[in-house]
């Protein structure tokens, strides 16, 4: 990809994430006129909330995608196919609906914990270094089964409202989000994805490898349990906040822009790869 | 009636018990008419008097001037107009504003807030998106009186929201 596509690219985010910001503009106009407080209001406790939460969910969906594709040996792996996003939609359903956790960060945690599980059981199910196909099958078995388990939990919860809420925590939401959930989400994402990029060397080491990681001091299961654990993390905080990722063929589409097969973690964790992320989830 | 209705009703004739059906209030008239149809059904039509006084009473004593309201469910549902949410609301002095698909959005919550926020209780301290969407700082620092209404009262919009009626009024005073 161009260093001018890359640029153009990070320019159009800009854009959107202006946009985001100051559309409709007509009203924040006139409400600037009238009252400029409440103009500011409106950007900071609105819509900077969604903007930043659809930017910051998109990288970190690029980010963890690129390190488990790594860890996984698969350009394919990503958080949705390997059912973490499910997996944490599963755990913050469980701690809220049925625990009474409602403090963001212990939703958080939840997440977190559920999108462990689904990597963990991938890695039982699968296996690291698996066959392209086996991959992608035991991934799309452990999402569907966190899916319909969150339904399930859902329609079975003690408040009557829990089942309304099925589309937001299967299908993902920025609508009305809060500062402080924002800060819920994307601190711990942003703390977890910084110690993933500077795992990046000794991943991409990992890609070319097992035998190789090694050869140069690397141990690649304690680097693949890091990675899962920061994967489920970053993506457990997301999904807490503001449901599952988008669709499969758009994250598809995302990791085909963003690496073409490349999995070298090092490139992929760049900025403007991530801006290419942001600017899907944007989308 | 259908579902699980008409099975009630079928299941009632069938063990010889009369059943009849009450249809749901798109007004308050209708709300008096159920009071009248119930006690004829429990054979003593004065146990609907007391009722229909307090009712009377309500709708004698309605303030003339009414103050733009909104009722607040979770994820910002509220109640359509015309309707009998928005009669009995019209009963406490309250102007039940008309928004569009019966939803107020955060925005204009936060740009243009009615004098009062009538807000539901029903549930709050269990986890829903909606009870999460009352939490937001926009909502709590709404800059309107804020009224508590029990919800349960407004599903059905029966007899029971004269009590929430009167309250209001004793505190809007």
């Amino acid at each position: 990809m161009s260093r001018s596509w890359s640029a153009s690219l990070i320019v159009i985010v800009a854009l959107i994430a202006a946009l985001s910001l100051l559309t409709p503009l007509s009203s924040l106009l006139e409400l600037r006129r009238t009252d400029p407080d409440l103009a500011l209001a409106l950007i900071e406790e609105l819509r900077l909330p969604r903007t930043l939460l659809a930017l910051g969910y998109g990288a970190v969906l690029g980010m963890t995608g690129a390190a488990l594709q790594a860890t996984f040996a698969n350009p394919l792996a990503s958080p949705d196919i390997t059912g973490s996003s499910s997996g944490a939609a599963l755990g913050a359903v469980a701690g809220s609906y049925w625990l009474g956790i409602t403090g963001p960060l212990a939703l958080a945690a939840c997440g977190a914990a559920g999108a462990a599980l689904a990597l963990a059981a991938l890695f039982a199910i699968a296996g690291r270094r698996s066959e392209t196909a086996t991959l992608l099958l035991a991934g799309i078995a452990i999402a569907l089964a966190a899916g319909a388990g969150t339904s399930l939990l859902l329609a079975l919860a003690p408040s009557p409202f829990a089942f309304y809420d099925s589309f937001e925590w299967l299908m993902g939401s920025f609508v009305d989000r809060s500062l402080p959930q924002a800060a819920a989400a994307l601190i711990p994402a942003a703390i977890a994805c910084g110690l993933l990029a500077s795992h990046g060397k000794a991943l991409d080491m990992m890609a070319l490898g097992d035998d190789v990681a090694g050869s140069v001091g690397y141990r690649p299961r304690r680097l693949a349990v890091d990675v899962v654990a920061l994967s489920a993390i970053a993506v457990g905080a997301c999904v807490s906040v503001c449901g599952q990722s988008p669709s499969s063929a758009l994250s598809l589409l995302m990791r085909h822009a963003r690496s073409r097969g490349d999995i070298r973690v090092r490139r992929c964790c760049q900025p403007r790869r991530l801006v290419q992320s942001s600017f899907f989830s944007r989308i | 009636m259908g579902g699980g209705g008409r099975a009630t009703s079928l299941i009632a004739n069938r063990m010889g018990i009369r059943a009849i059906d009450l249809r749901p209030a798109s007004a308050i008239e209708d709300v008096a008419s159920n009071f009248k149809a119930v006690a004829s059904a429990l054979g003593d039509p004065k146990r609907a008097t007391l009722w229909l006084k307090r009712l009377a009473r309500l709708r004698a004593t309605a303030p003339i001037k009414a103050r733009d309201a909104i009722w607040l469910g979770g994820a910002g549902q509220t109640i359509g107009v015309p309707s009998v949410g928005a009669d009995w609301m019209r009963l406490a002095g309250l102007a039940q504003r008309p928004l569009k698909g019966d939803r107020i959005s955060l925005e204009t919550l936060l740009v243009r807030p009615p004098s009062v926020l009538v807000q539901s209780t029903y549930r709050h301290g269990e986890f829903s998106r909606g009870a999460q969407w009352l939490d937001h700082p926009i909502v709590q620092n709404a800059r309107a009186k804020w009224l508590r209404a029990d919800g349960r009262s407004w599903t059905c919009m029966g007899p029971l929201v004269i009590g929430e009626i009167e309250r209001f009024r004793s505190e809007l005073r």
